[in-house]
């Protein structure tokens, strides 16, 4: 294809562009759908992520020592969880952070006046051990049950952890897998609506095409200007996505973190944006050229 | 130039099994330089012969040769360069509704790959023949039958074509623009382009005195140098 073949087809595909107002508008605002959906389907990812996360960061085992225990004899078993392999992070609570931290907790209401009625420190010293794996707490726990320790520790607050830990494993193994169907399914959708979408717009072209075809128009010359409307199509909606998808984030922000336990949807805008930009001008500019291409192919092999 | 041989055209119908047949066994042949009227009722088969010599169609039996090349057989990558050779002109106009009037009558001169300089300057030139200078920057929407049928003529001579087929050009409009539209084809004609003209019109055929091939039911009735309309 020469130069000048080449500025006549980017040229009509901007004439096109330009003065099919309505056809323009139709297949603008249907990728624009689909963009906006796959990005919010994305932002739902990260979503999930987070939030199984946060879950995660949730779950820990609490081993409480006995009263007077030294806090050398607290730092050597802090040593020996760390030295595990399971073990992502290990936290000493002393007794008196513990009470500071209650009283934070609690200075507005019954428990605190119950507190200071005692005009004692009822709690015990106490580590904090978070594994890497909400799987891997059987094995920590057994490790804690070692007769070695027993005669400082009080007790390891892993009652009942077991099941809900495998609980909240499962939950979120599920939350994770429903999401990224939901996902699937929803981007096929979004895909195949677009597609017939633009079809239905391009075949109102049906005419126009055939004429060109009579006039002795080469295929990549009646291709070519579609091809670069569907491409400017694909980048305005892609573009239009971006700015408006930016605009509810920072907007929602505030009203979405308590929803989704502190999820900020802006930050997460943020610290995603080579992705996210990546994601909504790929799926715009392949949703405009595909669909495009293969709806004038259709009439171009009648 | 044009070479018809035995051509037989059969549709099937629409949710039966029946066929019916547009065309049955056609044969003549077109000098070049002609300017020959096909006339006939409607549905009597104009329309697919033009069809069939625009490659349009495929007739369903007999050859077309165009200078001696049989154009049953071309491929579709070889139509496009039989098709520069060859102007259109519709009843319905066929106009490309999103480019100007200048864009339309260009779209035939960028197709065929024109190297040239000086393109605008041809475009111009057609359009001034058509009487349509004024309105180059126009869209199909913003103009009358006449004129709309005139730009498509201007689309249809601009690459300068060995024959132009015109298919009830004055179909939709009055007798003024129509004897407009005769002018220029006869012009066209006198400049050594071949014409061939479908038509149903009595006084087109009448006041043409050339050549006509009167056709009745897909089949030639009469084929006469100076004919009348006989229907």
């Amino acid at each position: 294809m020469s130069k000048k073949t080449f500025k006549k087809i980017l040229r009509s595909g901007w004439n096109n562009f330009q003065r099919q107002g309505i056809l323009t508008f139709a297949t603008l605002f249907i990728i624009f759908i689909a963009v906006f959906l796959a990005s919010s389907l994305y932002l739902f990812g990260g979503a999930i992520y987070f939030l199984n996360d946060r879950l995660q960061e949730r779950i820990d085992i609490s081993v409480f020592f006995k009263e007077n225990t030294a806090r050398e004899d607290i730092a050597g078993i802090e040593e020996q969880l760390k030295a595990v392999p399971e073990v992502k992070k290990v936290e000493y609570i002393s007794a008196d952070e513990a009470y500071q931290k209650f009283v934070e907790e609690h200075k507005d209401d019954q428990y605190y006046e119950a507190l200071q009625a005692i005009e004692m420190n009822p709690f015990l010293a106490s580590v904090h051990v978070q594994a890497k794996d909400p799987s891997q707490y059987g094995e920590i726990s057994s490790f804690l049950k070692k007769d070695e320790f027993q005669s400082v520790i009080q007790n390891v607050n892993d009652y009942k952890r077991g099941t809900v830990i495998q609980k909240l494993t499962d939950l979120t193994k599920n939350i994770r897998t429903i999401g990224f169907a939901l996902i699937g399914f929803l981007s096929l959708i979004a895909v195949f609506v677009t597609f017939n979408t633009i079809k239905l717009t391009i075949f109102s072209q049906k005419a126009e095409i055939e004429i060109m075809r009579l006039v002795g128009a080469k295929k990549s010359f009646i291709q070519g200007p579609y091809f670069i409307q569907g491409l400017l199509c694909g980048l305005s909606a892609s573009l239009f996505a971006f700015v408006l998808f930016g605009a509810f984030a920072f907007i929602l922000q505030d009203k979405l973190s308590g929803i989704f336990l502190g999820f900020n949807m802006f930050d997460f805008y943020r610290t995603n944006l080579w992705q996210l930009l990546a994601l909504q001008f790929g799926t715009g500019l392949l949703l405009g050229t595909i669909s495009s291409v293969l709806a004038v192919q259709a009439y171009l092999k009648k | 130039m044009i070479k018809l041989e035995n051509i037989s055209k059969i549709y099937p119908l629409s949710f039966s099994r029946e066929q019916k047949a547009a065309l049955q066994n056609v044969s003549f042949d077109v000098e070049s330089g002609e300017f020959i009227t096909f006339c006939g009722r409607s549905g009597a088969g104009k329309t697919t012969l033009l069809k069939i010599i625009a490659c349009q169609e495929k007739p369903t039996d007999g050859n077309v040769f165009f200078e001696g090349e049989d154009l049953c057989r071309t491929k579709d990558k070889d139509i496009c360069s039989f098709r520069h050779q060859i102007g259109f002109v519709f009843q319905d106009y066929k106009l490309l509704s999103y480019k100007t009037v200048f864009e339309n009558v260009s779209y035939a001169l960028e197709v065929t790959d024109y190297q040239n300089g000086g393109m605008d300057e041809e475009v111009e030139q057609i359009l001034e023949l058509v009487g349509l200078q004024n309105q180059t920057n126009s869209f199909p929407h913003e103009l009358s039958g006449g004129e709309k049928q005139r730009v498509a003529i201007a689309r249809a001579l601009i690459h300068r074509p060995k024959v132009v087929l015109a298919d009830e050009p004055t179909g939709n409009l009055d007798p003024y623009h129509t004897r407009d539209i005769l002018k220029i084809f006869n012009k066209v004609n006198e400049m050594g382009t071949t014409i061939l003209l479908a038509t149903h019109s009595k006084e087109i055929v009448n006041s043409l005195q050339r050549r006509v091939i009167t056709i009745e039911d897909g089949e030639i009735r009469s084929d006469e140098a100076k004919g009348r309309f006989i229907l």
